[in-house]
C-alpha cells in the first residue's frame, strides 16, 4: 500500500471541528476573557465595589509603579517561580523514574501513593498546618527536628528563613502532581526500546541519559509550563502560612498582594491594575518558553 | 565488580523516597490525631488514648447546614468533573486528530485562558454574576470547572495513540464522532479517570469563588462552611483539624478508590506493542 493511502491527508476543511472545540471556546471567553476584560476597564477607575467607579486616567498604575511593596512583591513571585519550578520539576522527574525503575512493589507503590496524598487537600488546609506544625519550638515537627540539633522554631517569623521555607514546602508538595503526569508518560514508554538497549549492552545510566531523557522532552515541556503558572499564581500557601510577612513585605507575592486589595482594602481600580500587569507579565514569559521549547513539542515518539 | 556499591546506593535510593513519602503524609497524620481530641492548644497533643474521643466529628455535624454543604459540595464538585470531561475530551480529540482552519491560533488563543490568575478574575465575575441574577445559583459554581489543563492532558493521551488505531477504523468508514466515542474515549479511559481525579480534588477543595458567590445555606459549599463555623470555635483546634479532616476526606476516597486505574497510562490496555 503506498504510503498516501495508509495516512489519508485530509486537506479539506473540516468544518465540524469548531463544534467540538465550542464548549471549551465559550468558557474559556465567558469565564475569563470578559471578566479581564471588565478588569482592564476597573483598572481605569477608582471604585471600592459598593459606589459607581469613577474614571481616574492611569492614576492606578502609576501609583502601582511607584509602590516599593508591589515592586518586592514582583521580585519575590520571580523568585518564587524560578526556584519552585526547577525543584518540583527534577523532584517530581526522579520520584517517577525511581518508581518506574524499580518496578512494582511495596515501597514503590506506597512513594507513589504517598506522593499525591498533599495535591488532593486544600492547599490552605496543608499551609495552616504546616504552619503549626513549624510556628512553635514544641510542635512535633520541631521536637523531630531538635533531634538533631535543629531549631527551626522561628523559621516563619525570621526575615531570611521565611521564604526559603514556603519555597521548599511548596516544592514538596507540589511535586506528587508533576510526578504523576512524568509516571503516565514513562508508562507509555515502549518496553522493546529498553530490551533493544539492553541487548546492545548499554548500561543503566545510558539507557535513562539516551532513552527515557529524550522521550520525557515533550512531557517536561509540559510540566515546567503548567509549573511556572501555577507557581505564577501560588497564593493559599503564601496567605495561610506567612501572609506576606513577617515585616511588610518579606514573602509578600504579586497575588496576595492583589487579593489583599481586592478584599481587604477594597480599592479594586488598584487591584485590577496589579491583576493586568501580572497577566502581562505571564503572558510574555508564557510566549517567551513556548518559542524555547519550539515546536517539538508535540511530538511523542 | 560494582555490585556492593551498587546495591548500598539502591537502598540509599529507598531511604529517601520512603521517607519523603513519609514526610508528605506528616500534616494529615498532625491533622488525625490532633482532630481525635479536644486541645485548646495545637501543640499539646496528647498520646493517651483515654483523651481520644470522636466529639468534634460530633459536633461538627450537628451544625445546622452541614448536610445541606456536605450535598451542594457532592453535586458541584460530580456536575463539575462531568462537564470537564466531557467538554476537554471533545476539544481534546480536535485539536490532536481533526484538520481544520485556525487550529493553531484557536488553541493559543485558549492557553491565553491558563496565564490569567483565577484571583484576576473573581472580582470582575462577581460584579457579571450580579447583573446576570446568578449570585446563589449553581451555574457559576459549575460551569467555569473545566480548563485547558484537562484539554493538554487528554491531547497528549490522544497524540500518543498509535496511528494505525485511527487508520483501521477510518477504513471501516466510521465518522469522527464515532471513531471519538467508540474508540478515542474507551481507549484513553485511564486519563480520563486521572483527569476526574484531578479535577474533583480542584473543585471539592475551590475556596475563593464559592466563598463569594453563594451567600446561603441553599449553595454553600463544604469547606466555605467549615471555615464558617470555626469563627465561633477557634479556641479548640480539635474541631478546625476535624473540619479539615472531613474535608480531605471525600477527594481522598476517590483517589483511593480509583487508584488502580490512576496513572495506568496507555500502556496498561495493551495497544502500545
Amino acid at each position: 500500500m503506498s504510503k498516501e493511502l495508509a495516512y489519508p491527508r485530509r486537506k479539506k476543511q473540516d468544518w465540524s471541528s469548531y463544534l467540538y472545540i465550542l464548549p471549551m471556546l465559550a468558557i474559556v471567553i465567558f469565564f475569563w476573557i470578559i471578566p479581564i476584560l471588565i478588569s482592564v476597564v476597573l483598572s481605569f477607575t477608582q471604585y471600592n465595589a459598593l459606589s459607581t467607579p469613577h474614571f481616574n486616567g492611569v492614576e492606578n498604575y502609576k501609583a502601582l509603579f511607584e509602590d516599593r511593596i508591589f515592586r518586592q512583591s514582583l521580585i519575590n513571585t520571580l523568585i518564587f517561580v524560578i526556584t519552585v519550578v526547577p525543584g518540583q520539576t527534577i523532584l517530581a522527574f526522579l520520584t517517577a523514574s525511581w518508581i518506574d525503575r524499580k518496578g512494582k512493589n511495596p515501597a514503590t507503590q506506597f512513594v507513589r501513593w504517598a506522593m499525591f496524598i498533599p495535591s488532593l487537600a486544600s492547599v490552605s488546609i496543608v499551609g495552616i498546618v504546616c504552619r503549626i506544625l513549624l510556628n512553635n519550638p514544641s510542635s512535633p515537627l520541631n521536637t523531630l527536628f531538635s533531634l538533631f540539633g535543629l531549631n527551626p522554631s522561628l523559621l516563619l517569623g525570621s526575615e531570611k528563613a521565611a521564604f526559603p521555607t514556603l519555597i521548599v514546602i511548596e516544592i514538596l508538595i507540589g511535586s506528587g502532581y508533576y510526578m504523576v503526569i512524568y509516571l503516565a508518560a514513562l508508562l507509555d514508554i515502549p518496553h522493546s526500546y529498553y530490551e533493544a538497549a539492553k541487548i546492545d549492552g548499554a548500561s543503566q545510566f545510558q539507557i535513562f541519559w539516551k532513552i527515557t531523557f529524550p522521550l520525557m522532552r515533550p512531557m517536561t515541556l509540559l510540566v515546567i509550563l503548567l509549573g511556572s503558572i501555577s507557581a505564577f499564581q501560588s497564593f493559599d500557601l503564601v496567605y495561610t502560612m506567612t501572609g506576606g510577612g513577617p515585616g511588610r513585605s518579606t514573602t509578600m507575592t504579586a497575588m496576595v498582594y492583589l487579593y489583599l486589595y481586592s478584599f481587604k482594602y477594597s480599592k479594586i481600580g488598584f487591584a485590577m491594575a496589579i491583576g493586568n500587569v501580572l497577566i502581562l507579565v505571564i503572558a510574555v514569559l508564557t510566549i517567551v518558553q513556548r518559542r524555547l521549547a519550539g515546536r517539538k513539542e508535540n511530538i511523542l515518539y | 565488580m560494582k555490585k556492593g556499591y551498587s546495591k548500598v546506593l539502591s537502598a540509599l535510593g529507598y531511604v529517601f523516597f520512603v521517607s519523603l513519602a513519609l514526610l508528605m503524609l506528616l500534616p494529615f497524620a498532625y491533622m488525625l490525631v490532633c482532630s481525635l481530641q479536644e486541645t485548646y492548644s495545637p501543640y499539646l497533643i496528647s498520646f493517651n488514648p483515654a483523651d481520644y474521643t470522636l466529639d468534634n466529628f460530633r459536633k461538627t455535624f450537628a451544625v445546622s447546614g452541614f448536610s445541606l454543604w456536605v450535598r451542594n459540595s457532592i453535586v458541584i464538585s460530580l456536575a463539575g468533573v462531568l462537564l470537564t470531561l466531557a467538554v476537554c475530551s471533545l476539544g481534546a480529540f480536535a485539536f490532536a486528530k481533526k484538520h481544520f482552519r485556525g487550529s493553531r491560533g484557536l488553541m493559543n488563543f485558549l492557553m491565553i485562558s491558563m496565564a490569567i490568575p483565577f484571583t484576576a478574575t473573581v472580582v470582575p465575575l462577581w460584579l457579571m454574576m450580579g447583573k446576570l441574577k446568578m449570585i446563589d445559583n449553581f451555574f457559576p459554581l459549575i460551569a467555569p470547572i473545566p480548563s485547558m489543563l484537562g484539554l493538554l492532558l487528554i491531547r497528549q493521551a490522544i497524540l500518543a495513540l498509535p496511528k494505525e488505531l485511527f487508520e483501521s477504523a477510518r477504513v471501516d468508514g466510521c465518522r469522527d464522532f464515532r471513531i471519538y466515542w467508540n474508540i478515542v474515549l474507551p481507549v484513553i479511559r485511564p486519563i480520563l479517570i486521572t483527569v476526574a481525579i484531578l479535577y474533583f480534588a480542584r473543585s471539592w477543595n475551590s475556596f475563593l469563588w464559592p466563598l463569594i458567590i453563594s451567600n446561603t445555606d441553599a449553595t454553600r459549599t463544604l469547606p466555605v462552611g467549615l471555615a464558617s463555623i470555626q469563627g465561633t470555635h477557634t479556641i479548640n483546634y480539635g474541631i478546625t483539624m476535624a473540619g479539615a479532616l472531613m474535608n480531605f476526606l471525600p477527594p481522598f476516597l476517590v483517589y483511593v478508590f480509583f487508584q488502580r486505574y490512576f496513572i495506568a497510562g496507555i500502556a496498561g490496555t495493551g495497544i502500545k506493542n
